[in-house]
């Protein structure tokens, strides 16, 4: 057996021949025989469904008759209850729009488009969850907990999340133990921790931060721009501007980069993988979509194969780069399905092998190894692997195939810098 | 699942079936654990297909499954009798088999059409043997000869049946055709009676 393993391994002609000499089995057995294994095995089949179709029918009827008289009464009951939380159920305020591959949470349902009400919490134990709220993007780093109170504003009670306020959006406010944040157009990371009370960091734009004393009652306010923190205790009623805070972006960055929001089996990653190689890093049912370097300069022309031919991005673009990533283990029975949307226009979507290649050194993060076989990139043939961008270039959707033995696939997209 | 749900599923079964079943029997090497290998890929694709999209191809996700449960059959035989093919190779096989699909089904067309050209008396004898393949020993009971003559008669037909396909394929240019370049792209080859065109690592065969 070790002999012909080796020689099926290494010796091609002998691989080609075994394959043939098992196709030609196959064929005679199926000539062979007025039962053939597969009218047997479809036989079994049928009688495999009929019993469970039996199998439900009975048990179906069976609870029918023992719960029959208890369920008239919960239906009224339970049409009582619906009825009025139906009627008061809080207007929505948003969706959970990015999850990161590693999210855990012990008492938060984590669903992507779970859309979020008035009254809502969130505690994650691990990971970044990403909601969308109208013109808002926020960003629960872990471990943190969070909760929307009945006017919509939100409550951070531990941890850190970081909000970016996009075009028209303003006056969004958090509110922590110690303080007030209300935002004037920007991008802002607010901290909280009892023991080191509020950090309010802004990277860009305006923000408006209040002291709150034990009655919540504003008593000091200090106004925060690009670059400068602050720290409130309502404990020694301090508030009072420090070094900024540059690090509390930085999970964001790495994990989210310009995408305002992922769907179907997409999750993003916390940490960057050290190798994107065939096995290196698995994608247990879901694909990763991982930002690489952002708001590159392109010093020349850059000629990529894109989704619809040869795309020129001209000397003086400035891109930021996207690698899809999707490798699953044998355990796949699902083609993965997905979409991504960014903040920005896509310019275009890399995916074969060779412009992947080409474009890693000046695209992809340093230090991270990519796979160089051919089965890298995607197989646009008919039943293949499928990618579409949306007509106003800021989604890209796609499903990626999943034939054995090679599962890797990956693209890069490439998006114009805001 | 509803019966039309059932019967859709069972006509796309039946579809796929002989590919399916050709993909076990190349991993697991034999009939009877081919036919173990189909039995639990059918409950499998029956459990999960509410989970298969409509409108995406049922083939290749039953292939899918197929390969992954057959892989593991293999394991298993592996651990328990020492013996069946390793990861590596039946990844190589694997590709094979996924590359060269048109390549084998041109193969099978053939020997179709070389069964045909049997004798009559041939062809029910090699009908019996590989109806009885389980037991030989059976069938040579069932058909009154010495075991050895049918090993003998059965190993002829195969071979005859071998040359009738090498002949058909123009085999003398086409067996230096390697299915797996993983480089290359848009590569023909033409024989007198074939041409094969290589779109990335995989093979189209035609006659001409």
């Amino acid at each position: 057996m070790e002999r012909l393993e080796a020689l099926i391994v290494n010796d091609i002609g002998c691989l080609q021949m075994y394959v043939e000499r098992m196709t030609f089995h196959e064929e005679l057995l199926k000539d062979s025989s007025e039962k053939s294994p597969r009218q047997a095995t479809l036989g079994l089949m049928r009688e495999f469904s009929r019993s469970i179709r039996v199998r439900e029918q009975q048990s179906r009827w069976k609870q029918m008759r023992l719960v029959s008289g208890l369920t008239a009464s919960l239906l009224v009951m339970a049409g009582s209850v619906l009825f009025f939380i139906g009627a008061f159920q809080p207007a929505p305020l948003g969706v959970i729009s990015g999850l990161s591959a590693n999210v855990q949470s012990a008492s938060t349902s984590k669903e992507l488009g779970q859309i979020i009400r008035s009254g809502d919490s969130f505690s994650l134990d691990e990971g970044i969850m990403s909601l969308q709220l109208p013109n808002v993007l926020v960003d629960l780093i872990a471990p943190v907990t969070v909760r929307f109170d009945d006017s919509g504003k939100l409550s951070l009670t531990a941890g850190t999340l970081v909000a970016k306020i996009l075009k028209d959006g303003e006056n969004f406010i958090v509110t922590t133990p110690d303080a007030e944040v209300v935002d004037l157009g920007t991008e802002f990371s607010v901290h909280y921790h009892p023991a080191t009370g509020t950090n309010v960091s802004v990277r860009q734009g305006r923000v408006q931060a209040k002291l709150l004393d034990w009655r919540k009652t504003p008593t000091k306010m200090l106004e925060l721009t690009d670059n400068r923190s602050a720290n409130f205790q309502s404990t020694t009623g301090a508030a009072q501007e420090v070094n900024f805070h540059s690090q509390a972006f930085q999970p964001v960055d790495r994990s989210r980069g310009g995408i305002r929001s992922i769907d179907g089996t997409l999750r993003t990653a916390t940490t960057e993988p050290a190798s994107l190689k065939s096995g290196d890093s698995l994608t247990l049912n879901h694909t990763l979509v991982i930002p690489e370097r952002q708001n590159v300069l392109l010093e020349e022309e850059l000629t990529v194969n894109g989704l619809n031919g040869l795309v020129r991005l001209p000397a003086g673009t400035v891109v930021s780069s996207y690698l899809v990533h999707y490798d699953p283990s044998d355990d796949i029975i699902r083609a993965p399905r997905g979409a991504v949307t960014f903040l920005g226009q896509v310019a275009a979507v890399i995916l074969n092998t060779s412009d992947l290649i080409a474009t890693d050194s000046l695209l992809g993060l340093s230090g991270m190894e990519f796979e160089t076989a051919s089965f890298r990139g995607l197989e646009m043939d008919p039943d293949e692997d499928e990618v579409q961008i949306s007509r106003d270039r800021k989604t890209v959707s796609f499903r990626f195939d999943t034939s054995p033995p090679r599962y890797l696939d990956e693209a890069r997209i490439l998006v114009i810098s805001e | 699942m509803n019966e039309s749900r059932e019967s859709d599923f069972l006509r796309q079964l039946e579809l796929a079936y002989h590919d399916l079943y050709g993909t076990g029997l190349t991993i697991m090497g034999n009939r009877d654990d081919a036919d173990d290998v189909m039995q639990e890929v059918c409950i499998i694709l029956w459990q999960k297909f509410d989970e298969f999209e409509e409108g995406t191809n049922f083939k290749k996700w039953a292939y899918t499954v197929t390969f992954n449960v057959a892989k593991a059959f293999a394991r298993k035989r592996r651990r328990r009798r020492g013996f069946r093919l390793n990861d590596d190779a039946l990844m190589k096989v694997a590709q094979v088999k996924s590359s060269g699909s048109e390549l084998f089904e041109l193969q099978r067309e053939l020997l179709r059409e070389c069964l045909d050209k049997l004798p009559e008396n041939d062809r029910t004898f090699l009908s019996g043997c590989y109806r009885n393949s389980a037991s030989l020993i059976n069938y040579a009971r069932e058909v009154r000869m010495p075991v050895e003559t049918i090993y003998t008669k059965l190993k002829r037909l195969r071979r005859r049946l071998a040359e009738c396909v090498t002949r058909g394929m123009g085999r003398e240019e086409l067996r230096s055709i390697p299915l797996l370049l993983p480089a290359m792209k848009s590569v023909h080859w033409q024989t007198p009676s074939l041409t094969a065109v290589s779109t990335g690592n995989r093979w189209s065969v035609w006659k001409r």
